[in-house]
């Protein structure tokens, strides 16, 4: 046997020479506190993927649909050319030209309308759908995800919802209904196929008949769809009633503003939809253009889960009808948790519908009919300089005018009756605005931001 | 008494020698003892020594070349007799009978007369031989009477070294004896032809004894005759120019040509399978036992004598004529070996190898101790270690049974407790099993070892970056369980196996430190709370299942490394190709396990040289830890090379799964957590228990030692936390696991040892009664929060949250998995994310990604082109880029729920696109156009063959060297 050893017997062994405290305890203390002192050290760090922001990409290809109902379509480019634009109603296909600062007027009957822009004319395409008695119709490009609120399916109160197929390919799109009791069952609405280029119309008073105030949720799985809803009120026995375009919300809210009340006697309702699964309260306030404030008579609003709520306004429009300044101008839903909101009027013999806008912060442009109109602004998000520039059909300017805005506050601009694009420039703030039409009964025309960019997502490889 | 058949009957003795002089007076004198009726005959075949001249007085002596063979001096010796007997007067008479003795061989008194009235008694049989004995032991059974098994061994029926205690004596009738002391009448050595020729030295007893068989002869055993064999030729004693070096080589030839040329004509074919298989199989097991030289004798005697047909036609021949009078195959045939024989050999092989295996490192300690005791016998190490050697035989002797043993344990009722509830915790991995970073199985092993034998794997766009190393180990386990039980295995397996290792580990490391060693309920409380490391890390709720393997081979590969320790280099060696072994198995399933143990040895060493002097520090010393680090190295090659290669360096040491790897903090390296872990209180105070176990002075240095690794292994996790690997997205930590797993073993440990000074010290007993009340106190508070360790760590275990599952998420819709399984260019181009949080996008082929393929996808370049079509048709779609996807092997693009509506619908306005049934929510389109059948195809690489072919080999080499040493053979 050899007397070969291993080194931890030579530590061992040399225990021994190590009894003198010092080194050992020294040892014994200088480790555990290096290996407590170089943990300090540790520490990990993930860099996520660089997140981007989508890339703003010019537009080079933009689709708009007017949704069937009302004659007149009014087009216009705020690209600053002119040119051709490819219109579709149907099966006629026909190109239209536009001039800058100039509305073009088409009378399409009441089919759906696509109008298509390409390269330069893609950017700042802007039309508008009317009909006598005012009833406007949202001429917007299709979008996934849209809320419908304060549609009605009972004799009375009567919708229509319009999908419309621009495309070629087939789309399919789910209509999620809610009412005063929560969801509403509505098979027929599930699921819903449109072949390219199609438009088909349900009269929601056909398919899920009910007398309560109900709100459409319309989501589009596949393809491209434009989702419309054509309302009509009927005052049982009078013989009197009116239509208007009910158009659409992008997204629930925590803060909603709907703009524009016209004048004259009328029932005014506020329906008020949370798609949420949790409870919440909302409050509504007037806007006036001095504040915007509670009256004294509003209550607490209780949003149960996925329901519907109405709420009559009269009790806290009382009063509230003076002269100009204190004149109601809109009204502001705030809730706790995210809504969506409509505003069903019937004045004088004609409905009207409004709908909050997204707010706008550049220069946005809505075509207008030969009509009485005023520009009603609000939602300053800051306090900012707004310009309002009118044209008359001749692309003649009429006016521009320049006013200050705050917050908490509406303004009211009274438009030549000759204008019929109308530009809104807001600086340093955004802003929300409408158009209220009147004359022959009246309707609402919001104002969008112009799309005059696309946007190209940022892709990156991930982990599986 | 004489014995009267030694009155009538003539012998002649038969002497061949050859270099025998070291054993020629004994036989003589042994001959000289008997009484012999006839003449002498020596037939010395070109001894260089003085055989000649010694048997020259009683002998008549041939001289005959050095190349003569047995048979051949057998024959020339009769020829002599035959001369000699005419000389003779007519009325000698002829010998009747020839015996043969070797130059090694004694006949013990009496052992002629014994043979020949044993001839007498029963006349029909005409080959008698004695009782063979060890010579010089005397008492140790060589032989009695031999015969052969289907596989060529040479059966005794003996046991090993059996002791002669008569429990043999008895004759009957055998098969063949040995050619020393065999007695033969002359009339039939003449008649067979005598030996054969083609057996110059062995063996050819058995083939003569079979011939004699066949042709109705009877030989007989009679244990009454002894004669003392040396087996001069057999041990190698003796080297001649027949015998050579290889006398396995000669023997294992004979053997395969006696069975070849003695079968039966109907079990020759069957005959040949079974010996070329046979050997092939022998061959593994001479290699087991690091045999080499005689796993190519096996391999070149099979080939001497298959390649030979024309020799054993014609030995068969000549045997069909000599039997074709009296032809009796049956009776030979009873007389071989049964069918059984080499089955319960090889169960026998089997059995040793186990047992040395299990036994060979668990006495490293112990094998100091006889070191140290050796060297110094009047010590009082050597005085305990015979007071326990007493002991352990009076335990030995009141044994009771096994399951009295168990169920009277506490011990052991608390392990199988532990190994209970683990089991329970451990539930979910029973069958399936896949979520956090354990991706699913794939259908079959054969996908593993695609992954391990190619080069290029169609993943993602195709890439070269290799396969996890861990995937050889999983593609072995599936083969034999399956995909699904080989990760259940792993899974349920780790605790129980890592309890095993850690009792062991713990134990010997206990007994270095003092020879009582750790109490046996301080090791399970602390084995248990080591083996819970996989589970109270979150390694195992996280399915990091390479970490959790790791954790539960981290004791075993210090286990193997104490073998370091051992007094013997060749213990020394072999410990370090184990430990190698080991680490090579841990690096394979956490790569950073290797530069842990890199880290540790170069400070161990280090402090080695500073503490020993650098002249100690010998081959046998470094040289075993050195290499244990080399063989991960050589063993793992094919994986770090083309890791390299392919530039994916960043494998090395990144964890093994999903990635990204588990963020580490300072608290998580110290407490042993990682994410999903056990709550950190109970890590932590495994830490306090480890600082104070460095106040009994008894256990100070091993406890410091403990404390080192901790130090390197913290040092080296905060190193690896500067580290950034790019991953294909995203950078990503480096995997810590590994040095979290083995702070935590360094504080157990440390801890243990520090509890074991406390307990085993005997100083308090000096001390004041106050002094004894405060430690008493101590300890048991110490003991506590020791004991509360792993009791919340397994109720934690039963109790905690874990992110697997049985159910991989169905992302696939199933008519396009079906279509992707068909080939790797029907690929799925998988996009997540929004138009205004940007999309992330991965590629997915065949049945999806599977163990063993995320670390391939997640360190896989990207390719510039291919990223940049997929960019195109995601951000803005055209017909031309739509087509790009085609020569990518893209078939389908498929946006899980919930599908950004704005680049659905810019997908669903592109032409080339076909819209796809999905469920709601989610969208897909399907690439209108052929795929390219090549699209994700690479290159092979030479390189990565040769470097498998390596990597086979040493690890078939290293299995040879971390073999035990078995006793083989009659020889040892």
């Amino acid at each position: 046997m050899s007397d070969e050893t291993g080194p931890v017997r030579r530590l061992a062994s040399r225990s021994a020479s190590w009894r003198c405290p010092d080194r050992l305890t020294v040892a014994a203390v200088v480790v555990p506190v290096l290996a407590l002192v170089a943990a300090l050290f540790v520490g990990t760090e993930q860099e996520s993927g660089q997140r981007v922001a989508p890339e703003e990409t010019p537009l080079t290809r933009a689709t708009l649909v007017c949704p069937p109902g009302g004659d007149e379509v009014d087009l216009a480019s705020v690209s600053g050319v002119g040119g051709d634009l490819d219109v579709r109603a149907g099966a006629d296909q026909a190109g239209v030209e536009v001039v800058p600062d100039r509305t073009t007027t088409l009378e399409l009957g009441r089919r759906a309308a696509v109008i298509t822009g390409r390269d330069d004319l893609a950017p700042g395409l802007v039309a508008s759908r009317y009909q006598r008695p005012w009833e406007s119709m949202d001429c917007r490009a299709p979008v996934v995800d849209q809320w419908f609120t304060g549609v009605g399916a009972g004799a009375k109160h009567q919708s229509v919802l319009q999908l419309v197929n621009p495309d070629g390919g087939r789309a399919v799109v789910d209509i999620e209904v809610f009412g005063r009791r929560g969801p509403v069952s509505a098979p027929a609405l599930r699921g819903l196929a449109i072949t390219g280029g199609e438009t088909r119309r349900f009269d929601l008073a056909e398919v899920i008949p009910r007398r309560d105030d109900l709100a459409l949720h319309v989501t589009t799985l596949r393809g491209r769809i434009s989702a419309s809803v054509l309302d009509s009120f009927q005052e049982l026995g009078r013989g009197s009633g009116g239509r208007d375009g009910l158009a659409s919300q992008d997204e629930p809210n925590d803060s909603n503003l709907l703009l524009g009340l016209p004048k004259g006697r009328g029932q005014r309702t506020l329906v008020i939809a949370n798609p949420g699964e949790d409870e919440g309260r909302a409050t509504v306030r007037l806007v006036t253009a001095d504040s915007v404030f509670t009256p004294a008579a509003a209550e607490d609003v209780r949003l149960p889960p996925q329901s519907v709520v109405r709420v009559g306004l009269a009790p806290l429009l009382k009063g509230a009808r003076g002269n100009d300044q204190s004149r109601p101008l809109g009204v502001q839903v705030d809730s706790s948790v995210e809504a969506t909101v409509g505003l069903v009027m019937f004045v004088r013999g004609d409905l009207v519908h409004s709908v909050p806008t997204p707010p706008v912060s550049v220069a946005s442009t809505v075509a207008l009919p030969k009509a009485d109109k005023e520009l009603v602004l609000g939602g300053a998000s800051s306090p900012g300089v707004a310009t309002v520039t009118v044209w008359d059909s001749k692309g003649e300017q009429l006016s521009s005018e320049r006013m200050e805005v705050a917050r908490d506050r509406g303004y009211r601009v009274t438009l030549p009756r000759k204008a019929r694009l109308l530009t809104l420039t807001p600086e340093k703030t955004g802003l929300e605005g409408v158009v209220l039409l009147t004359g022959d009964g009246a309707t609402l025309v919001g104002i969008r931001e112009p799309v005059l960019t696309g946007l190209e997502p940022f892709v990156e490889p991930g982990l599986p | 008494m004489p014995s009267p058949a030694l009155a009538t009957t003539r012998v002649a003795v038969l002497v061949v020698s050859h270099d025998g002089a070291r054993w020629l007076p004994g036989v003589l004198e042994g001959l000289a003892e008997q009484e012999l009726n006839g003449r002498v005959v020596a037939v010395d075949t070109g001894s260089l020594d003085e055989s000649a001249a010694l048997l020259a007085p009683v002998a008549d002596v041939v001289t005959a070349t050095s190349s003569t063979s047995y048979p051949a001096a057998v024959r020339m010796g009769l020829e002599r007799l035959e001369a000699l007997e005419a000389l003779d007067s007519p009325d000698a008479g002829a010998h009747d009978w020839v015996w043969l003795l070797h130059d090694d061989s004694r006949p013990a008194p009496g052992a002629l007369a014994a043979l020949l009235d044993a001839a007498e008694e029963r006349p029909d049989v005409d080959v008698l031989g004695p009782k063979l004995r060890e010579w010089p032991s005397l008492a140790r059974l060589l032989e009695l009477g031999v015969t052969i098994s289907g596989t060529g061994r040479r059966e005794t029926g003996l046991e090993r070294g059996e002791y002669d205690q008569g429990q043999h004596d008895e004759q009957r009738e055998v098969l063949a004896v040995n050619t020393a002391g065999m007695l033969v009448r002359r009339r039939v050595l003449e008649e067979l032809g005598g030996f054969d020729e083609h057996l110059p030295v062995f063996g050819n007893d058995l083939d003569f004894g079979w011939r004699a068989a066949s042709t109705g002869h009877t030989t007989m055993v009679v244990p009454e005759a002894v004669v003392f064999h040396a087996e001069a030729a057999h041990r190698g004693l003796r080297r001649t120019s027949l015998t050579g070096r290889h006398t396995h080589y000669q023997e294992r030839r004979a053997a395969l040509y006696t069975l070849l040329v003695n079968s039966t004509a109907r079990a020759l074919p069957w005959r040949v399978v079974r010996l070329v298989l046979g050997t092939l199989l022998r061959m593994v097991g001479f290699l087991a036992l690091r045999s080499v030289g005689e796993a190519l004798d096996d391999l070149a005697a099979l080939l001497s004598v298959l390649s030979r047909p024309g020799t054993i036609a014609a030995a068969r021949r000549d045997r069909r004529t000599a039997a074709a009078a009296t032809h009796d195959p049956g009776r030979a045939r009873a007389l071989l070996a049964p069918a059984w024989v080499p089955y319960r050999h090889g169960l026998d092989f089997v059995g040793d190898l186990a047992a040395a295996l299990t036994n060979q490192a668990a006495d490293v300690a112990e094998r100091r101790r006889i070191d140290a005791a050796q060297r110094d016998p009047s010590s009082s190490a050597a005085r305990r270690l015979r007071a326990e050697r007493d002991l352990d035989e009076d335990e030995e002797l009141a044994d009771t049974g096994l399951v009295a043993r168990y169920l009277t344990d506490p011990i052991a009722l608390v392990l199988t407790a532990v190994v209970v509830v683990a089991l329970v915790g451990t539930r979910a991995a029973w069958g399936t099993v896949v979520g956090g970073a354990l991706a699913p199985v794939p259908s079959g092993a054969g996908s593993w070892w695609s992954l391990v034998l190619d080069a290029w794997h169609p993943l993602g766009f195709g890439t070269d970056v290799p396969a996890p190393p861990y995937v050889v180990v999983l593609a072995l386990l599936a083969s034999v369980l399956g995909t699904t039980g080989a990760v259940s295995l792993l899974m349920l397996g780790a605790v129980p196996f890592g309890l095993w290792g850690a009792w062991r580990f713990l134990r010997v490391a206990g007994r270095l430190v003092s020879p009582l060693g750790a109490p046996r309920w301080l090791l399970v409380v602390a084995s248990t709370t080591y083996a819970l490391v996989p589970l109270t890390s979150g390694a195992w709720g996280t399915g990091r299942l390479g970490l959790v393997v790791t954790a539960a081979l981290v004791p075993w590969v210090a286990h193997a490394a104490l073998g370091f320790a051992d007094p013997e280099p060749e213990r020394r060696w072999r410990a370090a190709w184990r430990t190698g072994l080991l680490l090579a198995l841990a690096a394979a399933f956490s790569p950073v396990a290797w530069w842990l143990a890199l880290s540790v040895t170069l400070v161990v060493l280090l402090l080695g040289l500073l503490v020993v002097r650098s002249a100690l520090f010998t081959r046998d010393v470094v040289g075993p830890p050195l290499a244990a680090l080399a063989v991960p190295v050589v063993l793992l090659a094919p994986w770090w090379v083309a890791a390299l290669r392919s530039g994916a360096a960043g494998l090395l040491v990144a964890e093994s799964g999903r990635q990204p790897a588990a963020q580490v903090g300072t608290l998580d390296v110290l407490s042993g957590r990682l994410e999903g872990g056990a709550p950190a209180w109970s890590g932590v105070l495994v830490l306090v228990l480890a600082a104070l176990a460095l106040v009994p002075r008894a256990t100070r240095i091993p406890v410091a030692l403990c404390w080192l690794v901790a130090l390197v292994s913290v040092a080296v996790a905060a190193v690896l936390s500067g580290l950034s690997l790019d991953l294909v997205a995203l950078s990503g930590p480096a995997g810590l696991g590994a040095t979290v797993v083995v702070v935590q073993a360094a504080l157990v440990t440390a801890a243990l040892l520090g509890a074991q000074g406390l307990v085993r010290d005997r100083a308090p007993a000096e001390r004041g009664a106050r002094t004894r009340v405060a430690l008493r106190a101590a300890g048991l508070v110490a003991a506590g929060a020791a004991v509360v360790v792993p009791a919340a760590g397994l109720l934690w275990t039963v109790d905690g949250d874990d992110l697997l599952g049985s159910e991989p998420a169905k992302v696939v819709p199933a008519y396009m998995l079906q279509s992707s399984v068909t080939g790797p260019e029907h690929g799925i181009l998988v996009v997540r994310g929004t138009l205004s949080g940007g999309l992330t996008y991965t590629v997915r082929r065949d049945d999806g990604v599977s163990l063993g393929e995320d670390e391939i996808l997640a360190f896989a370049g990207t390719d510039a082109a291919a990223q940049d079509a997929v960019a195109t048709v995601l951000a803005r779609p055209t017909s031309e880029a739509v087509g790009d996807l085609g020569d990518l092997g893209l078939e389908w693009i498929l946006m899980p729920a919930p599908a950004d509506g704005g680049v659905a619908a810019s997908l669903d306005a592109t032409t080339g696109l076909v819209q796809a049934s999905t469920d709601p929510g989610t969208r897909a389109w399907r690439v209108d156009r052929p795929m390219a059948v090549d699209a994700v195809d690479g290159p092979g690489s030479g390189l990565h063959v040769v470097l498998l072919v390596v990597q086979g080999l040493s690890l078939l080499l290293v299995l040879v060297l971390c073999a035990p040493t078995l006793r083989g053979g009659r020889d040892s």
